[in-house]
């Protein structure tokens, strides 16, 4: 049976993840259309992206914590202004863990937006389509299997993030505690090999049928398209 | 109406195009990769590197670097690739543009004209190639457009199909005195459609044209030339009769049942014309004519010039030759090319 401590952690990382993937979601639109129009800044802008992949995830949390956290310039205003306190806090959780995992909805997201044939775009203006309307109706729903791709990877990732969130937002059970953290502070306590056992099984579970979820939709949508792109494959 | 004249560098490739006097119906003839499809896409406003003018009836276009964007210039484009939206069906892709008008036909005429009936729930990807042409013009023509730019919209098509959008397009610009400008490199479309023909040539590395009147075009340099002769069916074939000898009729559009014999006229294209070696015989089943040397690449036969599509060598003035096709006018155009009066 599940226990108090694996339900709370299971939701918690449930909702940062949730959090997290449809929070960075528009960011990564702007950034992953930036990138696929290319030109001056792209090659700058792209490493920068793919920095937090590369980084170990506590450097993330510690540049978080030292830019937003409540002595840091920035994170003192933020809680002066707009109340709005990140650290030992369940939206700090969502934050780091929206970092961490950014690269991934950039990275599916260009590789679908590069696919789409540019004459598309020119047939579609053809037909007196203002850029917006180009973007409503061709560009979005062709890149949307990449999105989804994108958006199911980020969320399988973000709910196994550790380092970042343990830095960042702490281990604050019920708070910030998500999964991995509390297999952590299971396999910490003395006899607590058995809940972390239950944790590991719910990790597993959870990430395995994200990732099922994710392919199958984005296949779906792929085969109505016709498209054999999209994914991160 | 149209007029415009345009000059575009991208690279190495350089184009120079002008239609100094209002066309309606243009035609944009010339070989592979001398630039057909960049002038229909510089007119429609997609080439950033173009400079000029293009007035369409009393509106200006684009003026020097300047243009209207090419969603604003009231379109009906067909690209070279018909460039379908893959996520939608061939209905969809009909019913895509939201014109502010109606269009000049009703979606249920498209697509009963263009045969489109069986295709309307099928993805793009599901059409053949010949399926997505003819939803890619119906696409065009539903969009409610000020002038229609076509490129080789027909390559793909049936002979009976291509006949069918052929008498589409050609209604829909007379019904609604809509401009037309078709790249083709087929004769038959045309004649069959056009009034006007820009001949683009490689001049000293520049694609150059200047449209003028198809009548005045032809029979120039690297034009076709317009000959009478007569039709007669043998053996259940179609061939045209002149100078007394039967050419194969490569393409015959718009011709009816009862103008299959009787006086004809017809267009010969210089890659039909072949020189033959002094005292060789022509090639089996092609006539053989007797000409006049004219120039280093024309040859005259009686009161008729053609053009050779190789310069010839030195030799006699006396030239023999064979036509290895001819392109029979439908009917109606014989009026347009003032044919009557020769």
């Amino acid at each position: 049976m599940m226990g108090e401590v694996e339900m709370l952690a299971t939701l918690l990382s449930l909702k940062v993840a949730a959090v997290a993937v449809l929070g960075s979601l528009p960011f990564a639109l702007l950034v992953a259309t930036r990138l696929a129009r290319g030109g001056r800044g792209t090659l700058i802008l792209d490493a920068l992206v793919h920095l937090p992949l590369v980084l170990p995830p506590v450097v993330v949390g510690y540049l978080l914590l030292i830019t937003l956290g409540t002595q840091a310039p920035l994170g003192g205003w933020l809680k002066e202004m707009l109340g709005l306190r990140l650290v030992f806090h369940w939206t700090g959780a969502a934050l780091a863990a929206a970092v961490v995992t950014f690269p991934f909805q950039v990275r599916a997201l260009r590789l679908a937006l590069e696919a789409i044939d540019p004459g598309l775009h020119r047939a579609a203006q053809s037909l007196g389509l203002s850029p917006w309307a180009r973007f409503r109706r061709v560009t979005f729903p062709l890149a949307l299997p990449g999105l989804l791709a994108g958006a199911i990877t980020a969320f399988a990732a973000a709910l196994g993030e550790f380092g970042a969130i343990m830095t960042f937002a702490a281990n604050i059970p019920g708070e910030t505690q998500t999964l991995p953290l509390a297999i952590y502070s299971a396999l910490q306590t003395p006899g607590g090999e058995t809940a972390a056992g239950r944790l590991v099984a719910l990790a597993i579970a959870l990430a395995l049928a994200g990732l099922l979820l994710g392919e199958g939709a984005a296949r779906h949508l792929r085969t109505r398209t016709g498209q054999t792109f999209g994914s991160l494959r | 109406m149209l007029r415009f004249s345009l000059a575009l560098t991208k690279g190495d490739f350089a184009l120079q195009a002008e239609a100094p006097e209002p066309c309606q119906r243009l035609a944009l003839m010339g070989p592979s990769g001398v630039g057909k499809s960049t002038l229909l896409s510089a007119l429609a406003g997609f080439e950033g590197q173009a400079q000029g003018t293009v007035h369409l009836g009393d509106q200006t276009l684009a003026a020097g670097k300047t243009g209207l964007a090419p969603e604003s210039r009231r379109l009906g484009m067909v690209f070279q690739r018909p460039l379908l939206f893959p996520h939608l069906t061939a209905e969809e892709n009909l019913r895509f543009a939201r014109p502010p008008t109606p269009p000049p036909v009703t979606f249920e005429e498209v697509v009963a004209r263009l045969d489109l009936g069986p295709v309307l729930p099928r993805r793009a990807h599901q059409l053949s190639g010949g399926e997505a042409q003819r939803v890619a013009l119906g696409r065009a023509v539903l969009a409610a457009p000020s002038w229609l730019l076509l490129d080789e919209p027909f390559s793909n098509l049936d002979p009976a199909r291509r006949e069918a959008a052929l008498c589409l397009i050609d209604e829909v610009v007379e019904r609604q005195g809509l401009t037309l400008v078709l790249a083709t490199h087929r004769l038959e479309e045309a004649v069959s459609l056009c009034d006007h023909l820009v001949s683009l040539r490689e001049q000293n590395g520049v694609s150059t044209g200047t449209a003028q009147p198809l009548a005045q075009a032809l029979g120039g340099s690297g034009a076709p030339t317009l000959v009478s002769g007569s039709l007669r069916e043998a053996g259940g074939t179609l061939e045209f009769c002149y100078g007394g000898q039967a050419l194969r009729v490569k393409a015959a559009p718009f011709l009816r049942e009862k103008d299959r014999a009787g006086p004809a006229a017809a267009l010969i294209d210089p890659q039909d014309v072949h020189a033959l070696p002094a005292g060789a015989p022509a090639p089996l089943g092609c006539p053989r004519f007797e000409g006049q040397r004219q120039g280093a690449d024309q040859l005259r036969y009686g009161e008729d010039v053609f053009t050779l599509p190789v310069p010839l060598g030195p030799g006699d003035e006396s030239v023999a030759f064979t036509l290895l096709g001819a392109t029979v006018l439908p009917p109606r155009r014989r009026d347009a090319l003032a044919v009557a009066e020769r």
